[in-house]
């Protein structure tokens, strides 16, 4: 033998023996996880497997997308005897990993099936039927995969949603609803503000996250640009399925440009026709925070403002507030919607003014606000202030 | 009359130009048979090495010609000691007169391969010896779902390095390693618990590492370059993927470990320089076989080598350098 020849064994002779000599565990983790991202690795029982030859479904026969929660009908033939009379049908929608059975099923070759409620969009979704008393030895899966279109998960954007105009440097609450299975923890949100009408997106960093109900509100620190820009737009997206998201329907406006875009702002040139101010409710021009004057109530009288709007298509109402209460905590400010308190506040504003943000619903509503204080005096030094009113 | 001048060839060594008597002594007569025997002694730098012999004959000092009709140490010679070439003079010539003066000398003769291979002794002096490195791998499988979990960053890289160590014995080198590369995942993936049930999970770095040991075989190549030496070769790896299992043992959720293999042959390349004591190397290894679990290295050496400049320091010769 020559020399080579040895030499060529010295080095083959190894990692042959070496490949040989042990049967490896679990190897299908490690394929799927480097080498093959195909999860029927994985699947004990997966496409096109038959066990026992005599089950064999014949609709559905893959390649078919479903809905979200679809009822679906799944027949089956069966020739001879399968261990009983009744079967099982399984739905996968990872390639056969992992199946979710329905409960017993009359062997009659076919049955309405309602599929799952689904998180993600899924492409290698499995239905098989499997013998009820005899699972290990028949069973027949679909020889290929159907899809699975969970289309219904996304993020409705109530305010800012388009046409509205946001002030540079402010806060604003964004209002946003989740429908399907879209994540609504914050860890789950990415967060995107567009100044290109959506063409390109930015990051958005949020201050405060909060819900009420079914409504999310994301408080966003609105940031200060070179100029006007009309062309703003927002998205949310689910971090981990990316492809549920939810934009603006059209373009917003951030602005420095004050005191122009709200519906009361209780300026000389604003119709206070519907309005009602009771008790010390009045308009004042000694604080504001747009314009030059704001309605103020002080004094130790209940006293409350309130409009009434029919709204037609839902929206977001904002308001401005300023409350001077001086720790003393058996003073409040209400706010509240129908008779429903929806925002209260005890404390201090320390000479600035909060942004208050709450979506309705279509129809007819009583917006009220209301000085609550049992603290008997009179000064106007202790108020609150209600100025720059968007109404939905 | 004739009249002797025996000569001394001096060799020039392709690279440095290092010089050594490779013939000398050298003698001739005419016997009763009209044949010139002439003698040499053959010394080559190296035993290994082949030298082209060549003589010469002038009778006036001026024209010289080469005998045609010779026999015995001429043409490719190797191996030294004292050589003799018979000449029969008249076959090749009518008369030979005059002041005879021989030339003899000696051309290395070297294969292309070796030309290409074989290092000049001050560079082999440089090189051979025994080394130990650590290094650092960075292994790549050319495979798109590797590249598309790197790319995505769903699979993370985590702490690297190597060992390794051999012996060059110019223009050959044996290298043995050792190495391990460890992986972590941002996202969950799926694993087995140890009742064969599917379980998902983030794998960190202590779960997931690639372990391998490779033998490989290399020749030097392109010895002219200055201060590197480049070298090809061929080797065998044992290596596998390993997922440790450090997971809750025993009850619910523990889980089971796994193993996929990707030992394979492969060819190597590096570049390799010592500055006395200081080893560095650049590797580039590529398995032959594999398909789907083809995988490629980069390797960065530092290391300590144990050479001529140990001998010459110690005082004491190493044994495994003694050719």
């Amino acid at each position: 033998m020559s020399r080579k020849n040895l030499l060529i064994i010295l080095i083959i002779f190894p990692v042959t023996i070496l490949n040989l000599s042990c049967e490896d565990p679990h190897p299908e983790v490690l394929e799927y996880l480097f080498f093959n991202d195909d999860l029927a690795l994985l699947a004990e029982v997966g496409i096109g497997d038959n066990k026992g030859g005599k089950i064999s479904v014949t609709n559905p026969s893959g390649g078919e997308t479903f809905l979200d929660s679809d009822t679906i009908l799944v027949e089956w033939t069966v020739n001879g005897d399968i261990g009983g009379n009744s079967v099982i049908c399984g739905f996968s929608d990872n390639a056969g990993l992992e199946w979710s059975f329905t409960g017993s099923l009359d062997n009659n070759g076919s049955a309405q099936i309602i599929l799952p409620d689904l998180y993600y969009d899924q492409t290698q979704c499995l239905i098989g039927i499997w013998s009820e008393d005899q699972q290990n030895s028949h069973y027949d899966v679909i020889d290929s995969y159907f899809n699975y279109d969970a289309d219904s998960n996304y993020y409705e954007i109530l305010y800012p949603n388009g046409g509205e105009a946001l002030m540079m440097g402010e806060y604003a609450h964004i209002v946003f609803r989740s429908h399907g299975n879209v994540g609504t923890y914050l860890s789950n949100l990415n967060l995107y503000y567009s100044l290109f009408g959506g063409d390109s997106w930015y990051e958005l960093d949020q201050d405060n996250y909060y819900s009420i109900g079914d409504l999310y509100f994301l408080v966003w620190n609105i940031p200060q640009l070179q100029s006007t820009n009309s062309n703003c737009m927002l998205k949310i997206e689910d971090r981990y399925t990316p492809n549920w998201y939810g934009v603006t329907n059209s373009t917003f406006t951030i602005t420095n440009e004050e005191g122009i875009f709200y519906d009361m702002d209780f300026e000389e040139t604003d119709n206070l026709s519907g309005w009602s101010l009771n008790g010390n409710w009045h308009i004042s021009s000694e604080y504001s925070y747009s314009g030059s004057r704001s309605a103020i109530c002080y004094g130790p009288e209940e006293a409350t403002m309130s409009f009434t709007k029919t709204v037609e298509t839902g929206g977001v109402i904002t308001f401005y507030y300023r409350g001077e209460f001086y720790g003393y905590t058996n003073s409040d400010f209400r706010f509240s919607v129908d008779g429903v308190n929806v925002h209260t506040s005890y404390q201090d504003t320390y000479g600035i003014y909060y942004f208050v943000a709450y979506w309705v619903e279509p129809g007819q509503h009583t917006f009220s606000w209301t000085w609550d204080t049992s603290y008997p005096h009179s000064s106007s030094n202790y108020f609150i202030s209600i100025d720059a009113i968007s109404l939905p | 009359m004739m009249r002797i001048w025996n000569s001394l060839i001096v060799i020039f060594f392709i690279s440095h130009g290092l010089s050594q008597e490779i013939i000398s002594a050298v003698d001739f007569y005419v016997n009763d048979n009209n044949e010139m025997i002439i003698s040499y002694s053959f010394n080559p730098e190296n035993n290994s090495e082949k030298y082209k012999i060549k003589i010469s004959v002038t009778d006036n000092g001026t024209d010289w010609f080469s005998p045609k009709s010779v026999e015995g140490d001429i043409g490719i010679v190797k191996e030294s000691g004292s050589k003799t070439v018979t000449w029969d003079i008249f076959s090749d010539l009518d008369e030979l007169e005059g002041d005879i003066v021989v030339d003899v000398s000696a051309k290395l003769s070297r294969s292309l391969r070796k030309i290409l291979t074989t290092p000049s002794k001050s560079k082999t002096e440089k090189l051979e010896g025994l080394y130990a490195n650590l290094y650092l791998p960075f292994i790549e499988f050319d495979n798109p779902t590797f590249k598309g979990r790197i790319n995505s960053g769903t699979l993370i890289e985590g702490p690297k390095g190597g060992f390794s160590f051999g012996i060059i014995l110019p223009p050959h080198i044996v290298d043995f390693q050792m190495e391990q590369s460890n992986y972590a995942t941002t996202v969950e993936m799926p694993y087995f618990n140890y009742n064969d049930g599917l379980e998902y999970a983030i794998f960190d770095t202590n779960d997931l590492v690639h372990k391998s040991f490779a033998f490989s075989l290399s020749q030097t190549i392109l010895p002219f370059l200055p201060i590197i030496t480049p070298s090809v070769g061929v080797g065998a790896q044992s290596s596998g993927l390993f997922y440790n299992a450090n997971g809750y043992p025993g009850g619910y959720g523990s889980r089971n470990h796994s193993v996929l293999r990707t030992s394979d042959l492969f060819i190597l390349s590096s570049l390799h320089m010592v500055r006395g004591p200081i080893f560095l190397q650049l590797s580039y290894k590529k398995s032959l076989i594999r398909k789907m679990r083809n995988w490629s290295v980069y390797q960065l050496f530092v290391g300590w080598h144990i050479g001529n400049w140990t001998s010459n320091i110690l005082g004491i010769p190493i044994p495994i350098l003694g050719r």
